[in-house]
């Protein structure tokens, strides 16, 4: 064993023959693409970002795409644009769907509002507010809380308009990825892996959709919630 | 080593991390799912029960059949709420008008359905005939904006429930690919009217109808599976026996001759023979009798007493509740006979054994803390669960869609039918309390 140690790796042969200046050349021209290489890789930006690689499954069509863009296997889960409707007032006033509210404020639809979301207000998701904290500290846990108030919000807000009638206790679970612009909107809402059964699919699909606007993401998180994955399982807690 | 002005060391070291950092770029090239920056999860949906709007009927032409249509509207809403799938949109909220707004899916505006929160819409017309009408009726998914399918059906005005609970379990197969239970009837024992126990049966518009007058103790109803008549035990006269009572004649015939008790009958799947407990001899076993030839087969032989036999949907095994280890238990055997394999384990006494139309479970009532509760079991055998806590809850019978199971509900000396999903999650009262009803048994869906 201790000799083999002693050896060290095996070394590559040089022939004596070979150009002096060939090598330099090589070794050069190495160290020039070993720098690109490394730029490259070291680089954040480049690899974070370069295109999701997981195919979806679906691609729903997504609020603010023009109706052609629509490429469904499932159905459109949100109607073309409309012109808005005025609707008499005072039958608007009984709209109210008598169930009581759930816990987590969800988003009314005004009678008279048009489901054409285009320049759909944002919802009052914790606003983000600009760091006061003259520590760094404070200013961090601030910018930690709000993220964490956000992500919640965003979590509630879609199990609340979640309906899906089946068994509570079949093993089903699909993951759905999107990302939610400045503004509160979702964009490339689709499916990372799919449950086996579209009606499930779908009622997770209809969440995530009827979920939007979502509210505009804290500032300095603008970027994470750009990207958003999200499982969701049949089997309530406590079940199975 | 330097004779060409470049270490050769530093070259070699240059082409081994140049090996190096290619096999680095290799494996980060290889496509990976890139992970999301923000991940969750969501365990249960919020809601479990669909928010649903059930329009009232368009007048399409024909005779006007306002009541009727209003009683078919009725009767689907209040079915689609009590399966606890739904939660039906109060009427008074809708927007759209519905005898001007149209029924198909380029007619509707959805979005007057969204604004009330409805993610599935019943829609549709009727035409008034002379003998009564014809709905036709279509589900849309809200949010699709699309039809999931559609009933046409005719009939005669007092028949409007009827056309409505067959349309409530369409609705239910739209939903979720299994329709409902509510095109079906449950046979149960009351003393209601009289002090006598007679067999009386419920259907989904709230009707009991008495079907027997013995004047006498009647127990045990259990449906023939053609739906058209029902087996029960009469002891009129003054020995039980089986009797089956045609529903579309109401003519009785008494299968069994023999003296001794015989109790609990139930028809095979494929209707050839019947099988029920028997006394003999002090022991009590279960037979199953050929109602042809009046002969009949002993099942099992025990000194322990045998009753409560319940068929597997295949015909192929039996449940029955036994005392043989002792305190009575659920057992399962196959149906010719043999050795019968034990299904309930926890508590004292299980008893009132009741297969899943789907196979795939039985029920049965177990005693705790001396009150009976609801209990199922995988039939292949497993862990018990106990649906119900409150009160004392005994005989379960399935529905056909296997989605629930009704059951006789004992609180503060009253008596009535109740019924429950399978996963316990919701109780609903089906029978009033003018008498002390017990022993349901739901029928397999109508034949249309």
């Amino acid at each position: 064993m201790s000799e083999e140690r002693g050896q060290g790796p095996p070394r590559i042969a040089f022939k004596d023959g070979l150009e002096p200046e060939l090598l330099r050349a090589l070794a050069l021209s190495l160290g020039v693409h070993i720098a690109a290489i490394a730029g490259i890789v070291a680089w954040p930006g480049l690899v974070a970002s370069s295109p999701t690689v997981t195919a979806p499954v679906y691609t729903v069509a997504l609020v603010t795409a023009p109706k052609d863009s629509a490429i469904l296997s499932i159905g459109p889960l949100s109607k073309p644009a409309r012109a808005p409707k005025a609707r008499p007032e005072p039958k608007t006033r009984r709209l109210v769907d008598p169930t009581p509210a759930p816990k987590v404020a969800l988003k009314k639809i005004p009678a008279s509002k048009p489901k054409a979301r285009a320049p759909a207000p944002p919802k009052k998701i914790r606003p983000a507010a600009p760091a006061p904290a003259p520590v760094a500290k404070a200013a961090a846990e601030t910018r930690a809380l709000e993220f964490v108030s956000y992500y919640e919000q965003m979590l509630d807000n879609i199990k609340s308009r979640w309906v899906w009638v089946g068994s509570p206790e079949e093993d089903l679970a699909v993951t759905v990825r999107f990302g939610i612009t400045e503004s509160g909107e979702l964009s490339s809402l689709r499916l990372v892996s799919t449950s086996g059964d579209s009606r499930f699919d779908r009622s997770v699909l209809v969440a995530v959709d009827s979920a939007a606007p979502l509210g505009s993401p804290p500032p300095a998180y603008r970027r994470e919630f750009a990207d958003v994955e999200i499982v969701f399982k049949a089997e309530e807690l406590g079940r199975r | 080593m330097t004779s060409f002005g470049f270490p050769r060391d530093v070259a070699l070291l240059l082409i081994r991390a140049a090996a190096l950092l290619a096999l680095v770029a290799a494996v980060a090239g290889v496509p990976q799912p890139a992970r999301a920056q923000v991940r969750g999860e969501i365990l249960g949906p919020g809601r479990n029960r669909l928010p649903v709007a059930v329009a009232e009927l368009k007048w399409m032409g024909g005779l006007v059949r306002t009541a009727a249509a209003d009683r078919f509207r009725e009767q689907l809403a209040a079915d689609l709420e009590i399966s606890g799938l739904f939660h039906v949109i109060d009427a008074g909220a809708h927007i759209e008008d519905p005898q001007q707004a149209g029924i198909t899916r380029d007619e509707i505006d959805f979005d007057d359905w969204a604004a009330v929160g409805a993610l599935g819409l019943v829609r549709g017309g009727y035409r008034g005939t002379p003998e009564g009408l014809t709905v036709e009726v279509r589900f849309f998914d809200v949010a699709e904006r699309a039809s999931k399918g559609g009933r046409r059906l005719s009939g005669e005005t007092t028949s409007a429930t009827r056309m409505a609970h067959r349309m409530a379990d369409a609705v239910m197969e739209f939903v979720t690919g299994t329709p409902g239970p509510f095109d079906s009837r449950i046979a149960f024992v009351s003393n209601r009217g009289d002090h006598y126990r007679e067999i009386h049966m419920y259907s989904f518009d709230g009707k009991v109808e008495r079907l027997t007058r013995h004047r006498s103790v009647t127990m045990a109803p259990a449906w023939h599976p053609s739906v058209g008549s029902i087996l029960f035990t009469s002891f009129k006269d003054r020995h039980p026996a089986l009797y089956s009572l045609d529903l579309a004649t109401a003519q009785e015939q008494r299968l069994t001759t023999r003296f001794g008790v015989n109790v609990g009958g139930v028809w095979s799947p494929d209707r050839t023979s019947v099988v029920l407990a028997r006394e003999q001899a002090g022991n009590t076993d279960l037979y199953a009798l050929d109602p042809g030839t009046g002969e009949s087969r002993r099942l099992t032989r025990h000194w322990a007493i045998d009753v409560d036999p319940a068929w597997s949907p295949d015909g192929r095994q039996l449940a029955f509740c036994s005392s043989r280890s002792g305190t009575p238990q659920v057992y399962v055997m196959a149906a010719g006979g043999g050795e019968p394999r034990r299904v309930s384990f926890e508590g004292e006494y299980n008893s009132a054994p009741a297969w899943s139309p789907d196979g795939t479970t039985i029920a049965y009532a177990g005693q705790r803390q001396g009150r009976f509760q609801l209990f199922t079991v995988p039939a292949s055998g497993g862990s018990a669960r106990q649906l119900t806590f409150g009160g004392s809850n005994e005989d379960p019978a399935w529905s056909p869609d296997s989605r629930y199971l009704a059951f006789t509900h004992r609180r503060s000396g009253k008596a009535s039918i109740y019924m429950t999903d399978v996963h316990g999650r919701r109780l609903e009262q089906l029978t009033d309390e003018k008498g002390d009803d017990s022993s349901p048994n739901w029928s397999p869906r109508r034949p249309r």
